[in-house]
């Protein structure tokens, strides 16, 4: 039974969920964020002037700390609930600058047949290039098909998420704004929720226990 | 001479009594036509004794009616106020108009007390006319005077008016500035905004308001920051309502600046109260005394409008950075130490081979050893440190401060010294 005296206790518990196995929509949206933050190729292709300072430095060298990996500009300011990469479709603000948006998206709605201990979850990444700067100029290549390939790359026969991920779809549209959408969806086969990390206690499987 | 040739050299165009040419005789009655109107001003029961300003020269900004002139800052004018329109309810406001003396100046010098709308307005905007986007402020008939908006001109071929509007609401908002906040507040205009709905709006699972309104600003370096959305990208809200508990509040929807330039115009959607993130301001008595809208959206209050730093020892610092937040496990934030002298000359550079010692505490957190939590390395500068927050969501929302203190021979420094400078909200 899980113990929770204080504001603190309470915190503390709802806080692990980024972390425990319990629940993956928070875990895997989590390392998500970690993971494209840490790109800077993806990063670049956002093409978001105010933070291209960030990525490079006056001789165009990556701001890279070369023993460990990590970018060490401010690459965070890439990512919130109003910046260019969010863990949410929802883009609520007037739209008054051109600005490119990497939303993503977990969540799953089936099982595999006869078989309730394991889900097929799906991970969308909504790319979202604006209309009037479409085309990476350095490369060549439209921005939003450039984003995708990116993200691919990172994410397809990784196993970044604890189980093998792969690329189930892909596809372009447009919104009505003018800006040129690819859909593309990874699919997990993982396991459902069957874990239950009590607070300050241990992981403990939890599908064949009764619990009230 | 006699009356006939006083007659005939008025007449005659290009006469030189004047002293001045004219190229039409049109112009030579027009002329003559100001001299009766300078003349006969003060006989006029529209004639008024006005004063003019900006935002910057107001020296009782609070106030927009009993304005008193002892010591004033504001430019003393002579003005008629011409009643052209009668008010009706279900209409906008009427505009009045404000005529001047056909001899007052419209183009300033240095040596005029009006020579800041040369600089400040009519250079840095373009605005065209003196004095549309100023401030005014008129006598009603019992001799209080009232403060008004110049909003727009109203050209003729003689004595050319301008169109005024009463400053009716007094806004407050918070302003974004990099990693500060400012509490803001003026005088502007409140006008309608059709709006053919009956209040709210339907979908299918919510209902919400549906209204509109407009504000009109006087256009300066304050107002210039009006946007649809703020430093951080979200929705820039306002609260303009009457002073109540439960306060109506607007999101920004459309920002007009050139119609005519030197107005701001505000067009607001109404958007929801956020009882987290919105504040109403009460006296010692309860009574609300201002609203903001996201004055809360940070754990770091706004501060009052821009002071000047306390110079006890001539030399004062900042920590500078992007924005006043560090996320939690996020990348490094580059900080940036500058040194001012009392003159608020930047004189970094005269500290190239002092020492400098930064730390960092959690506000509310003893003793708490942040080695394993906070990672520290040099910036490109000398003056520059970037500091990383580790991923422990248990201090989200605390306040980090972050302090440097300046050994340069025998002189010890602390540059904390302003609440606003060092301190950063831990956030997501």
């Amino acid at each position: 039974m899980t113990e929770l005296k204080t504001k603190d206790d309470l915190l503390n518990k709802l806080r692990s969920y980024t972390e425990t196995t319990d629940d993956d929509n928070i875990r895997y949206k989590n390392i998500i964020k970690k993971s494209l933050l840490n790109c800077p190729e993806l990063l670049y292709a956002l093409h978001n002037k105010e933070l291209e300072s960030e990525l490079f430095d006056e001789d165009n060298n990556i701001l890279i700390d070369e023993e460990t990996g990590e970018l060490l500009g401010e690459v965070d300011r890439y990512f919130g609930e109003n910046s260019n990469i969010r863990p949410h479709l929802f883009i609520p603000e007037s739209q008054v600058e051109i600005q490119h948006y990497i939303c993503y998206q977990v969540m799953f709605d089936s099982l595999p047949k006869y078989n309730n201990v394991q889900k097929y979850t799906e991970i969308t990444f909504n790319i979202f290039a604006h209309g009037e700067d479409r085309t990476d100029k350095l490369t060549g290549i439209p921005r939003h098909d450039l984003i995708a390939s990116i993200i691919r790359e990172k994410f397809n026969w990784s196993n970044i998420f604890g189980m093998q991920t792969h690329l189930i779809t892909s596809k372009e549209s447009i919104t009505d704004s003018n800006y040129l959408v690819r859909t593309i969806i990874f699919q997990i086969t993982d396991i459902n929720g069957i874990s239950n990390t009590s607070y300050n206690g241990q992981t403990m499987i939890n599908n064949y226990k009764v619990r009230w | 001479m006699s009356v006939y040739d006083f007659y005939k050299r008025a007449m005659k165009i290009e006469s030189n009594s004047t002293g001045k040419n004219y190229p039409t005789l049109g112009e030579k009655l027009k002329h003559n036509s100001d001299l009766l109107m300078e003349a006969t001003w003060d006989r006029n029961i529209q004639s008024k004794v006005c004063y003019i300003y900006d935002y910057f020269h107001d020296d009782q900004p609070e106030l927009n009616i009993g304005m008193t002139y002892e010591n004033t800052t504001k430019t003393r004018i002579d003005a008629k106020f011409i009643v052209k329109s009668y008010q009706s309810i279900d209409k906008d406001q009427v505009e009045y108009h404000l005529q001047f003396k056909p001899s007052q100046k419209m183009y300033f010098n240095e040596t005029d007390e009006l020579y800041y709308f040369e600089t400040n307005y009519r250079k840095k905007y373009g605005v065209q006319d003196f004095p549309i986007g100023m401030y005014v402020d008129i006598p009603d008939d019992t001799g209080l005077y009232h403060k008004w908006l110049i909003c727009s001109k109203e050209s003729a071929n003689q004595f050319v008016k301008y169109l005024i509007l009463p400053c009716d609401y007094f806004l407050h908002w918070v302003e974004k500035d990099g990693q500060n906040k400012y509490k803001r507040s003026m005088w502007c205009v409140q006008r309608q905004q059709s709006s053919y709905t009956i209040g709210v709006y339907q979908d299918r699972y919510f209902e919400h308001a549906d209204n509109q309104t407009k504000l009109w600003f006087e256009l300066n370096s304050i107002t210039e920051k009006f946007w649809y959305n703020d430093e951080n990208n979200k929705t820039m809200r306002l609260i303009v309502s009457a002073p109540t508990d439960k306060p109506i509040t607007w999101s920004v929807t459309k920002v007009e600046n050139s119609k005519p330039i030197g107005i701001q115009k505000l067009t607001l959607y109404q958007d929801f109260y956020n009882p987290h993130t919105d504040y109403l301001e009460r006296d010692d008595k309860g009574n609300i005394v201002a609203m903001y809208a996201d004055y809360y959206d940070s754990n770091i209050e706004p501060s009052d409008q821009q002071t000047s730093v306390d110079v006890e020892s001539n030399i004062y610092g900042k920590i500078i950075a992007s924005t006043s937040t560090i996320k939690v496990g996020g990348s490094y934030k580059t900080m940036t130490l500058k040194l001012y002298d009392k003159d608020n000359n930047d004189i970094t550079n005269d500290y190239l081979h002092a020492s400098f010692d930064w730390e960092c505490n959690i506000d509310g957190v003893d003793d708490l050893d942040l080695s394993n939590i906070i990672t520290m390395i040099k910036g490109k500068e000398f003056n520059q440190r970037k500091i990383k927050f580790a991923d422990d969501r248990r201090y989200l929302n605390k306040i980090l401060n972050v302090k440097c203190t300046i050994i340069k021979d025998t002189d010890v420094i602390n540059t904390d010294v302003i609440n606003v400078e060092g301190k950063f909200e831990l956030i997501i």
